[in-house]
C-alpha cells in the first residue's frame, strides 16, 4: 500500500486511521508497508542523517508523539476560568494586600471579584467558573497547572516568550525544536502547522525556525480574519488545473531533471529538488483530503459544535488539528482571541469562552475515544493572566505572574490541579511553573532532552529554554 | 536602624550565641530545630559551599555561614540583620512580597514557617555556625595570552607558496588554494565553459540570468581578457549594487518594520537601504562606509561636501536604528538596554566577527570580552540617541533632512501661504465687522430680550422655591411635578447615578407616560421641564388628547449627568381647571428628566410679545452672560436697571422698554454704557464661530479662499526625514550584573575591546559619545574589520567563507580553511584603499572561480564539503534571483531604483494581508521587508529572518518550493507570457528552441528538442499545440533544477 493513500481522493475504500494501518503492519501485512510508510522520503539523501525530514530517535522513550497547542490570545484571566480564589470574592472592592509588580502595563485600583459563579466538577473536584462547563466536565482527563508564570507584560513579548523562550530575541519556536528534535513523523505532510495564528504581537516569530533549518518552520494555515473554510497551506492551490495535467508537466519535468542530474554526477540538492517536486504532489493531494471533513459523522460535527455558528469556526480548526494530528502531524495549533479584556471583561470572557469551551471538550472527547489522546499531547495556555485587580470595576490588566494552564494525554497526569497561586492569585507561589518549566517539560514528554537538545548557531550552542528550565515532574504519569 | 543600634545587636546577639545563657541556648534550640533544617532543604542547593564547588551558586550569596548569612550577596542587600527583618533581605525574599525577588524560587515556604524566620531574626539571629568564607577571586582574563588567538592577530602580508603546476594560477590567491590541493594530492577541476561563466558571474555580481545577446557576445569573444571585459561592464551596472548591497543588507538585517510587538512602518528605512545600494555602486571605501554607518553623523565633512553627500551619512546610521525593536515593553529601562544590546550584538558580529552580546550577563564564556568591555561599548551607545524615548509605544529618532534646494522651495511656498492666509484674513475680519456692526446697532432689543431671559429662568427658580415651600398663593398658579411621579407608563423611576440627589424620569427604550395633573384655574400656562441630555430625544406632548406639541424635549444639556440639569421652555397651553392628562411619547428613551412646571401666563405679558425676530441668538447668549455678570457687578453701566435684572416679580411694562430703548439711543462715546457696547471682550465680542453668522455668498467666498489655501499648502514640498541616530546625554553606565540594571556593579568607562586595544582605555571626551572614536577604532588596525569583510566578499562569490562561520571569528566559530590566504586578501584588500571592486576584479579573475563545479567521486569522498576547493560550488538560486529570474525572463521586469512602496504612514501599524507591490514587477530588492510577516515567496527560499545578522543565507529544497513552483501565480504569469510568443507559431521546432533560449540561454539538443515536440503533441493530441500546451512547458523549463541552479 502506498503511503497516505489513504486520504488520497477518488478511492473508495473507507479512510483508515494511521494509527489502524500501522497496527495492521505491525500484525500482517509486513514490514514492507511500515518501511514505505517511514522511510520513502529518504530517496535523494545519501542517509537518514542527511535527510533533514526523516523521523529521528528521541534521546529517551517518547511518552507523546504529537501535541495540539489550543492558545487563547490577548491573556485568559486565571482567577474568572479556572483558578478560584475565595478570598477575592470576599474582598471585592477593597485595596491589595500585598506589592503590586514593579513593572505593569497599565495603572490598576482595588481587588475586583469575578462577576461569575464558581463551581466544582468531576472526581477530583476541580473549581471551574461557569463560562467553561463542557472543558469543566471533562476535569478528570485534565491536568491543570495554576501557577503558570512568565516574565513579560506585554503581549508581543510573552506570546513569544511562550511559542520561542524569548521575549527579547527572535528565536526558533517551540514546534520547530521538536520537528528538529524528531524529524516528520508523516512524510507527505509538513511536521508543524498552525491555524488562523495573529499577524500581530510578534506574527510569523511565534512559529518561526528562526536560525534552524527553514523545514522546520511552522505553516501557516490562514490568517486571524481569514474564515476557517477557506484556510489553506500556502501555494497549495492549484487554481483550477487538474492533477493529471500537473502529473503530465511533472513527469517531464523529472525527465529534464534527471538528464541534468545525469550529466552532472552525484549531487543531493539536485536529487533532493527532483524529490520535491513527487512530495509536494502527494502534499497537494493529501492535506486538501484532511482539510475536507466531509466524512465526519454528524454526530462528530457536532461534537465540536460545528452545528453552531457562535462555535463552528473554532470547532472547524479543532477538528482539522484531530485529522492533522492524527495524520502524523508533529505540533498543531489553533488559535483563539480575543481575550484582552481591560474592560468590559464579563461579557468579554463570557463571549470568547463560548466559541472554545464546546470545541475543546470536543477534541478531547473525540482525542480520548479514538485512542489518540495516549500518545498525543493537548496543552490549553495564553500569553499572561490577568490580575485580580480591576482597571474599572469590569476589567483587568496584564498579569504575567499568574496564569493557568491545562494539559491533557500523553504522559500527563489526568485529574489533579499542580500549584497555586497566593489568596487573591495575583502571583503564582506554589511549585510555581515558568514558560521555560513548561518548555523543558513538553521536550521530555516528546523524549527528549532539553539541555541536549541544541542547534549551533553564530558559534553558539542554543537551545527552546536558553540557560533555563525545569522539568515539571510532578505533574507526569 | 542607626549603625550603632544593629552594631550593639549584632555584639548581643554574638553574646547569646557564645555565652551559653539559657537564652541562648533556646535561640541556638530555636535555630536548629526550625531554621536550619529549612536552609539545608530549601535553601543550599544554591547558597552553600557544595553549590559553589559545583558551580551553582547563585547570586554570589552563601546562607550556610554565620557570617556569610549576615553579609551580602551581589545584590548588595544584608540576607540576615540581626533584630530586624524589615532590613533583612532573605526575610523579605522569603515573604514572596516583591515579585522579582521570590525566594525559593519554585515554591514559597509555609506561612509558619516563614513566621519562624520572622522570629528568629527578631532574636537576634542565633546562629552558631562558624567559619570564614574565601574572598572571592574574579577569574580575569590574560589579554596578553588572549590576543594570540588567530584573528587578533594583525595580519601580515604572506608570500604565496611554491606550487609544481605553474600553469594553473591565474592570481596569487590561486597559489594558496594551489598549494594546500597538491599537498593533499588533488587537482583543481578542469575550467569551466564560458556560458558557464557567464551565467554564473552575470548572477553573481547583478542578480540576473545574461541576456541572450551577452552570452552571444562572450562567446564571440575570443579576446584574452574577454571575461574581465564582462565583469567590468557587470560592475558597472547599477544592478551590481541591487545585488551586493543585498548581501549587506542581510549583514545589516534591513527591515522596513520593527517587528515584535505593536509593528510599525519603517517608512524611512528605505534611504538607508538606497544608501547601500548607492554605496556599493559607487565603490566607497569600506573603512568609510563602516565609518558612516557608525557615526555618519559625526564625521568631518570632506572638502566641497555636497548636500546629498552629507544626507547619505547621517542616512548611514540608519544600521543602527533599522534593527527589530520591541517598541511595547513596559519596563523602559529594559527597552534601551536591549537596543542598546542589539546595536552592539550586529556591529559586533558585523564589522568584527564578536559575539558581544555574550558578554551582557556575565563575562563571555568563550572569547576575551569582559562584561566590563561590553558596558564600556554600551556606554557609548547609551549616550547616543536612537530612540526620542522608551514608553509603550516607544518612538524611533528621525533626522529631518534638509537642503537648501528644499527650503528655497519651501519659503517660496510659504510665502503663498502667507499671502493667502492675509486675503483669507482680511476677508474674514471684513465680513465679521459688518456682522457685529449690524448687531451694535440693535444694542437694546439684545439687551431687553436678556432681560427678559434672565428674568424668566429666575421667576421659574422662585416659583420652584415658593411651591416647595408650600406657599399657598403661588401654587393658586403654577404647578410643580416630579417627573418620576408620572401617573401611569412604562417609563421607570431613577434615583442614583443620573438621578442621584433629585429623582428622575428615565427609560430604557420608547417611553410614553401619562400625568393626571389637577389645574386650579383655567387659562394659558407655560410648560418648563427640567432634564439633563447629552443627546437630543425629541417627544410628543398631547394634552387631553389632542396633539399640543410634536417636538418637546429636544435640547441638549451635555451629558446626562445631574449637573447638567436644566429648565427649559416646552410649550405654551390653555388648560381647562381640574384634571388635565399630559401624555408624552418617546420613540427612543426618554431625556433624564427631573421636573414640570407649569406657569399660569399673566394676561398682559409684554415679555412674551417682543420680538425677536431680528436678532441673533450668539449675541443673545453674549447678553445673557453679560446679565449674569451684571449680577454681581455693582459698578456695571446697566446699574440704571438694577431691580429689573435683580428682581423678577418686579413687571416690565410698556413702557420700561420704550425707555431703555430711549436710553440706548441717546448714548455718547464717553459713556461706561457705549464703552460696554462696543468693546472687543464685551456682549458684541466678535464671536468664535462667527463665520457661521456669515451670509451664503460670503459663506461660499470664505469656502473658496480656504480651498485655495489648502491647495498652496499642498504644494509645499515636506522635509524628508531618515532614520538615524545622534549625540545623546553622554554618561558610563556601570556593569549590570546578570544583566540586570537593577543591581549594577563596577563602572565601565566608554571604551573599546581591551584584546584589541592594548593601551590605556581611549576614554572618549565628556562631550561625545566617542562613537566617532569607535568607528575610527574599528577601521584602523583592527585586525578584525578587514578579515571579516574579505572572508564575506569571498563567500558571496564562493558560496562559502574561507571562515566558515562569517559572523563569528570568536573561539566558537570555525576557523580558516585557508588561514593566509585569508590574510593575503585582508592585506590586499587594505592596501587597495578598501576598495571592493578590485576584491572583486581580483577573486573573479582567479582560477579558483573558473573552475567548474564538476563532480569528481574520489575527491567528494575525501572531501564533500570542498574545504579545499577542489571545484567550484553549485548553488540554488537566492529568493530575490527566483523571482527577478522568472520575472524578467517573463518580460515584466521593472528595473529602476524605488523609493517606499508601503502605502503606510510614518509609524503606521503594518498588517500581514496581501500587498499590491508583491504581485508587482519591481526588482526584489526593493520590496518591503516586513519582520514577523515576510513575503511569504522569499520565506520558501530562505529569505532568512530580517531580524538577525545573516552573513550566510540557507539554501534548502523542500516542497513549499516545489508548490509554488507549481501553483504561483508569479510561475504561470511568466510561463505565460513565454507561450504566447510561441503560441501560434507554424515551425513547432523553431518556437522550441527559442522557448528555450528565451527560459535556460542555450538552445536545445537534438533529443531536447523531439522531446518538448512531442509533449507538446501529446498535451494537444494534435500537430499545432495549443496556448495551454507551450505554458505547461515553459513552466516545466522554468521549474528545472537548470533553470534554478547555477554551476
Amino acid at each position: 500500500m502506498k503511503k497516505g493513500s489513504f486520504i488520497c481522493s477518488g478511492y473508495d475504500t473507507p479512510p483508515i486511521s494511521r494509527r489502524e494501518m500501522l497496527k495492521k503492519s505491525s500484525v500482517g501485512f509486513g514490514s514492507l508497508a511500515l518501511a514505505g510508510l517511514l522511510g520513502e522520503e529518504a530517496k535523494g539523501y545519501s542517509s537518514d542523517k542527511e535527510n533533514p525530514l526523516a523521523s529521528r530517535k528521541p534521546h529517551f522513550k517518547a511518552k507523546a508523539k504529537r501535541i495540539i497547542f489550543l492558545f487563547m490570545h490577548g491573556g485568559v484571566s486565571q482567577v474568572d476560568t479556572f483558578d478560584y480564589r475565595p478570598a477575592l470574592q470576599r474582598d471585592n472592592g477593597k485595596a491589595y494586600p500585598g506589592k503590586k509588580p514593579r513593572i505593569v502595563s497599565s495603572a490598576t485600583g482595588d481587588l475586583v471579584a469575578s462577576p461569575y459563579n464558581f463551581k466544582q466538577y468531576g472526581q477530583c473536584g476541580q473549581w471551574a467558573s461557569e463560562i467553561f462547563p463542557n472543558i469543566a466536565s471533562m476535569s478528570d482527563e485534565l491536568c491543570f497547572i495554576k501557577s503558570m508564570y512568565g516574565s513579560n507584560s506585554r503581549h508581543g513579548s510573552a506570546l513569544l516568550e511562550l511559542h520561542t523562550g524569548s521575549d527579547t530575541f527572535i528565536r526558533p519556536s517551540m514546534g520547530s525544536w521538536l520537528n528538529y528534535g524528531l524529524g516528520f513523523e508523516n512524510q507527505d505532510l509538513p511536521g508543524y502547522i498552525t491555524f488562523k495564528p495573529t499577524g500581530t504581537h510578534g506574527g510569523m516569530n511565534a512559529w518561526s525556525s528562526a536560525f534552524l533549518p527553514a523545514h522546520y518552520h511552522g505553516v501557516q494555515i490562514g490568517t486571524n480574519a481569514t474564515p476557517i473554510e477557506n484556510a489553506k497551506i500556502p501555494f497549495i492551490d492549484r487554481n483550477g488545473k487538474y492533477l493529471s495535467h500537473q502529473r503530465r508537466e511533472l513527469d517531464l519535468l523529472s525527465e529534464i531533471n534527471k538528464d541534468h542530474l545525469n550529466q552532472r554526477g552525484y549531487d543531493t540538492n539536485l536529487e533532493a529538488r527532483i524529490n520535491s517536486f513527487e512530495l509536494a504532489f502527494r502534499m497537494q493531494a493529501a492535506a486538501p483530503e484532511i482539510q475536507n471533513i466531509d466524512n465526519e459523522t454528524e454526530a462528530t460535527k457536532k461534537l465540536y459544535g460545528m452545528d453552531d455558528p457562535k462555535t463552528r469556526d473554532f470547532g472547524r480548526q479543532c477538528l482539522m488539528a484531530r485529522r492533522y494530528s492524527e495524520a502524523g502531524v508533529r505540533f498543531v495549533q489553533c488559535s483563539q482571541g480575543y481575550w484582552d479584556a481591560h474592560g468590559g471583561l464579563k461579557k468579554n470572557h463570557r463571549d470568547v469562552a463560548g466559541k472554545v469551551d464546546k470545541p475543546i471538550a470536543g477534541l478531547i472527547a473525540d482525542m480520548k475515544s479514538r485512542g489518540l489522546l495516549e500518545d498525543t499531547l493537548i496543552l490549553w495556555g495564553t500569553e499572561f493572566g490577568r490580575t485580580p485587580v480591576g482597571q474599572g470595576s469590569d476589567g483587568r490588566d496584564h498579569n504575567p505572574h499568574a496564569m493557568t494552564f491545562f494539559l491533557a494525554g500523553a504522559g500527563v497526569k489526568p485529574g489533579i490541579a499542580y500549584g497555586s497561586t497566593d489568596d487573591h492569585g495575583y502571583y503564582s507561589t506554589e511549585n510555581r511553573v515558568h514558560f521555560h518549566d513548561l518548555q523543558a517539560t513538553i521536550l521530555h514528554l516528546f523524549g527528549l532532552d532539553h539541555k541536549r537538545l541544541t542547534y549551533r548557531y553564530a558559534g553558539r550552542d542554543f537551545r527552546l529554554t536558553d540557560v533555563h528550565g525545569e522539568i515539571v515532574h510532578e505533574i507526569l504519569a | 536602624m542607626s549603625q550603632i543600634a544593629k552594631t550593639i545587636l549584632s555584639i548581643f546577639a554574638g553574646i547569646l550565641a557564645t555565652m551559653g545563657s539559657v537564652e541562648a541556648n533556646e535561640g541556638i534550640d530555636f535555630f536548629e530545630k526550625k531554621i536550619r533544617p529549612v536552609l539545608i532543604k530549601r535553601c543550599y542547593k544554591c547558597h552553600s559551599a557544595e553549590s559553589e564547588k559545583k558551580g551553582k551558586l547563585k547570586g554570589k550569596l552563601r546562607l550556610d555561614l554565620r557570617d556569610s548569612i549576615r553579609s551580602q550577596g551581589e545584590s548588595g542587600l544584608i540576607s540576615i540583620a540581626p533584630g530586624n527583618p524589615d532590613e533583612s533581605n532573605l526575610y523579605r525574599a522569603i515573604s514572596y512580597l516583591d515579585s522579582e525577588l521570590l525566594m525559593p524560587p519554585k515554591s514559597r515556604l509555609e506561612k509558619s514557617v516563614i513566621n519562624d524566620f520572622k522570629r528568629w531574626i527578631e532574636m537576634g539571629a542565633p546562629d552558631p555556625r562558624e567559619g570564614k568564607l574565601k574572598q572571592n577571586i574574579s577569574n580575569s582574563i590574560d589579554f596578553e595570552k588572549a590576543k594570540k588567538f588567530w584573528s587578533f592577530r594583525q595580519p601580515k602580508n604572506p608570500i604565496a607558496p611554491s606550487v609544481k603546476n605553474t600553469s594553473w594560477a591565474r592570481e596569487d590567491l590561486d597559489l594558496f588554494i594551489l598549494d594546500k590541493l597538491e599537498k593533499s594530492h588533488l587537482k583543481p577541476a578542469p575550467k569551466a565553459d564560458k556560458r558557464t561563466l557567464i551565467r554564473r558571474a552575470t548572477y553573481d555580481l547583478t542578480g540576473l540570468p545574461p541576456t541572450i545577446e551577452e552570452v552571444q557576445n562572450f562567446l564571440n569573444d575570443e579576446s584574452s581578457d574577454a571575461f574581465q571585459k564582462v565583469v567590468d561592464r557587470l560592475l558597472a551596472s547599477p544592478h551590481y549594487g541591487e545585488k551586493w548591497g543585498r548581501h549587506w543588507l542581510d549583514v545589516a538585517r534591513y527591515a522596513d518594520s520593527n517587528g515584535l510587538d505593536e509593528n510599525l512602518a519603517y517608512v524611512n528605512a528605505f534611504r538607508y537601504r538606497n544608501y547601500v545600494i548607492n554605496a556599493f555602486n559607487h565603490d566607497k571605501p569600506y573603512d568609510r562606509f563602516v565609518r558612516e554607518q557608525i557615526a555618519g553623523d559625526l564625521l568631518k565633512p570632506p572638502k566641497n561636501e555636497s548636500e546629498t553627500e552629507q544626507h547619505a551619512r547621517k542616512i548611514a546610521t540608519g544600521f543602527l536604528s533599522v534593527g527589530a525593536k520591541m517598541l511595547a515593553e513596559d519596563d523602559g529601562r529594559k527597552m534601551e538596554m536591549d537596543i542598546i544590546d542589539e546595536q552592539l550584538d550586529t556591529l559586533g558580529r558585523a564589522f568584527m566577527g564578536m559575539t558581544l552580546g555574550c558578554a551582557r550577563c556575565h563575562d563571555h564564556k568563550f572569547d576575551p570580552i569582559p562584561t566590563k568591555d561590553y558596558y564600556a561599548l554600551a556606554g557609548i551607545f547609551k549616550s547616543t540617541q536612537t530612540m526620542d524615548n522608551h514608553k509603550v509605544v516607544a518612538q524611533w529618532h528621525e533626522t529631518e533632512l534638509k537642503s537648501s534646494e528644499l527650503l528655497n522651495k519651501q519659503s517660496k511656498v510659504d510665502k503663498e501661504i502667507n499671502h493667502q492666509k492675509q486675503v483669507l484674513d482680511q476677508f474674514k475680519t471684513r465680513t465679521s465687522k459688518a456682522i457685529v456692526e449690524e448687531a451694535r446697532s440693535h444694542a437694546a432689543d439684545y439687551f431687553i430680550q436678556a432681560l427678559i431671559d434672565i428674568r424668566k429662568n429666575a421667576l421659574i427658580e422662585y416659583t420652584v422655591k415658593q411651591i416647595e415651600n408650600n406657599s399657598e398663593d403661588i401654587q393658586k398658579d403654577n404647578v410643580l411635578i416630579e417627573a418620576e411621579d408620572f401617573t401611569r407608563g412604562n417609563g421607570l423611576s431613577s434615583k442614583e447615578g443620573y438621578g442621584e440627589g433629585i429623582g428622575i424620569l428615565i427609560s430604557s427604550g420608547p417611553t410614553n407616560v401619562e400625568f393626571d395633573i389637577n389645574i386650579p384655574k383655567a387659562g394659558a400656562y407655560q410648560l418648563y421641564m427640567r432634564y439633563a441630555a447629552q443627546q437630543s430625544r425629541p417627544g410628543k406632548l398631547f394634552v387631553n388628547e389632542n396633539l399640543i406639541n410634536n417636538q418637546v424635549t429636544t435640547k441638549t444639556t451635555g451629558t446626562w449627568y445631574p449637573d447638567s440639569q436644566k429648565w427649559h421652555l416646552e410649550s405654551t397651553l390653555d388648560l381647562k381647571g381640574g384634571s388635565n392628562i399630559f401624555k408624552f411619547d418617546w420613540t427612543t428613551p426618554t431625556p433624564h428628566i427631573d421636573k414640570l412646571l407649569l406657569i399660569k401666563s399673566s394676561s398682559n405679558n409684554l415679555e412674551d410679545s417682543f420680538d425677536t425676530k431680528h436678532l441673533n441668538k450668539v449675541f443673545s447668549n453674549q447678553w445673557i452672560q453679560q446679565l449674569t455678570l451684571a449680577k454681581k457687578n455693582t459698578k456695571s453701566p446697566l446699574n440704571k436697571w438694577r431691580e429689573l435684572i435683580d428682581n423678577p416679580l418686579k413687571t416690565i411694562g410698556k413702557n420700561t422698554i420704550k425707555d431703555i430703548q430711549e436710553e440706548f439711543a441717546k448714548i455718547r462715546k464717553n459713556d461706561p454704557l457705549y464703552k460696554l457696547i462696543h468693546e472687543e471682550i464685551g456682549p458684541f465680542k466678535t464671536p468664535k464661530d462667527v463665520e457661521k453668522l456669515f451670509t451664503e455668498n460670503s459663506k461660499n467666498k470664505l469656502k473658496q479662499l480656504q480651498v485655495e489655501l489648502s491647495v498652496i499648502k499642498k504644494r509645499r514640498p515636506q522635509t524628508p526625514k531618515a532614520m538615524a541616530v545622534r549625540e545623546g546625554k553622554v554618561q558610563d553606565l556601570k556593569v549590570h550584573l546578570r544583566g540586570d540594571y537593577m543591581t549594577q556593579g563596577e563602572l565601565a568607562p566608554r571604551g573599546y575591546l581591551r584584546v584589541i586595544t592594548n593601551q590605556k582605555i581611549n576614554n572618549p571626551s565628556k562631550k561625545s559619545s566617542g562613537r566617532n572614536e569607535f568607528a575610527h577604532w574599528l577601521t584602523k588596525d583592527n585586525p578584525l574589520t578587514a578579515r571579516v569583510m574579505v572572508n564575506r566578499i569571498w563567500l558571496w562569490h564562493f558560496g562559502q567563507g574561507i571562515v566558515r562561520t562569517p559572523d563569528n571569528f570568536g573561539k566558537l566559530g570555525i576557523r580558516p580553511t585557508h588561514p593566509k590566504l585569508l590574510d593575503w586578501l585582508a592585506f590586499k584588500f587594505v592596501k587597495n584603499n578598501w576598495s571592493i571592486k578590485q576584491m572583486h576584479r581580483i577573486i573573479m579573475n582567479s582560477a579558483a572561480y573558473h573552475m567548474s563545479s564538476k563532480y569528481e567521486e574520489g575527491y567528494y569522498a575525501i572531501d564533500p564539503d570542498n574545504k579545499l576547493w577542489w571545484r567550484f560550488n553549485r548553488r540554488r538560486l537566492q529568493a530575490e534571483e527566483v523571482r527577478d529570474s522568472l520575472l524578467i525572463t517573463g518580460n515584466s521586469i521593472e528595473l529602476g531604483m524605488q523609493s517606499q512602496l508601503m502605502q503606510y504612514n510614518p509609524r503606521q501599524y503594518v498588517s500581514q494581508n496581501e500587498h499590491p507591490y508583491f504581485s508587482g514587477s519591481t526588482r526584489t530588492v526593493y520590496l518591503p521587508v516586513i519582520r514577523s510577516g515576510t513575503f511569504d515567496v522569499l520565506q520558501a527560499f530562505d529569505f532568512g529572518d530580517p531580524a538577525v545578522i545573516q552573513g550566510q543565507r540557507s539554501s534548502t529544497v523542500g516542497a513549499a518550493q516545489a508548490l509554488f513552483m507549481m501553483n504561483h501565480n508569479i510561475v504561470t504569469k511568466a510561463s505565460t507570457r513565454l507561450a504566447m510568443q510561441s503560441n501560434g507559431n507554424p515551425n513547432i521546432g523553431g518556437a522550441t528552441v527559442q522557448l528555450y533560449e528565451d527560459i535556460l540561454r542555450r538552445k536545445p539538443n537534438e533529443q531536447e528538442t523531439q522531446r518538448a515536440i512531442k509533449f507538446l503533441k501529446e498535451e494537444e493530441a494534435s500537430e499545432q499545440p495549443s496556448l495551454q500546451a507551450w505554458k505547461s512547458l515553459a513552466q516545466v523549463l522554468l521549474s528545472s533544477n537548470e533553470f534554478m541552479f547555477i554551476d
